[in-house]
């Protein structure tokens, strides 16, 4: 049996009582104006735009067939990739054609880790502030820096 | 204020992923989020309606920036594509590689009981390869 008009109003206005953020009703519209003013602040310096670049990405493949797409200027931050793709050994590689390259000896985890260690690098490259450090877990570390190693070549 | 450029210090990287891909893409927190559903479709050679963009089971909306959706720094991205020939999409699924630090847990199953949801994949061996 639907309710009356009569107690479906006194039942909102109940629960409307017993919400806390009626008790505190002030405060919580103090937080929500500071809120508004944050977000206002964020619009405005979001004027600042991201720089104009073209899109070019590359393809990684890892022991397991996992395909890995990256931008390309992150990648060129492994001197091994950038060599096969834009130093005047380039067209030496097939890779520079096929824009994938198939790391057999490297598996998923590792070439992931390797893909965020190259957007890290870009992100902080000259920062001026404190660099916060590359996180790695203690497992994959030895392997890590093998393939570091062998990257660097 | 106008004309400023943000620098490479603000950027952030998303890892969007659809079964055994992962797509890295750079990014900043005030762009819009159609930015990404333009890149995924041209990597993934897909029309931009075909595909969808997932956190958390929530679709990513193309207007709001990145930042305003909560989406941080290598923050993992479900991608779906459009099943052929129908007007409903795929189940969100993406192979779950060991470590994956994901801020919010999309997780492999994009909805309750969902089949085909792809459990980790561990790699061959208790040690991970590398270049010997």
């Amino acid at each position: 049996k639907p309710l009356s008009l009569g107690e479906a109003t006194s039942n909102r206005r109940l629960a409307a009582k017993l919400r806390p953020s009626s008790t505190s009703s002030v405060q919580q519209r103090s937080e929500f104006d500071f809120a508004v003013s944050r977000v206002r602040n964020m619009a405005s310096s979001s004027s600042a735009s991201p720089p104009e670049e073209e899109f070019d990405y590359l393809k990684l493949i890892s022991a397991e067939g996992h395909e890995f797409f990256l931008d390309k200027k992150i990648a060129f931050g492994c001197e091994m990739i950038r060599t096969m793709f834009d130093g005047e050994k380039s067209h030496s590689f097939t890779e520079g054609q096929t824009g994938a390259i198939n790391f057999q000896t490297i598996n998923s985890r590792l070439l992931e880790k390797v893909i965020q260690y190259l957007y890290y690098k870009h992100k902080h490259t000259d920062s001026r502030e404190a660099i916060p450090d590359f996180e790695i877990d203690d497992e994959i570390v030895l392997d890590l820096l093998l393939v570091a190693n062998y990257l660097h070549q | 204020m106008s004309g400023e450029v943000l620098t490479s210090h603000d950027s952030i990287h998303v890892r969007i992923k659809r079964r055994r891909q992962t797509v890295f893409l750079l990014c900043y927190p005030t762009q819009p989020v159609g930015v990404l559903y333009q890149k995924v479709a041209t990597v993934m050679n897909k029309d931009r309606s075909d595909i969808r963009l997932l956190k958390a089971n929530l679709i990513l909306q193309e207007e709001a920036s990145l930042r305003a959706q909560n989406i941080g720094n290598g923050e993992i991205i479900g991608l779906v594509f459009k099943v052929e020939g129908k007007e409903e999409f795929e189940t969100p699924e993406y192979e779950s590689l060991p470590g994956d630090a994901a801020p919010t847990n999309t997780g492999a199953a994009g909805t309750d009981g969902a089949t085909g949801a792809a459990p980790p994949v561990e790699p061959e061996g208790a040690s991970s390869t590398a270049a010997s």
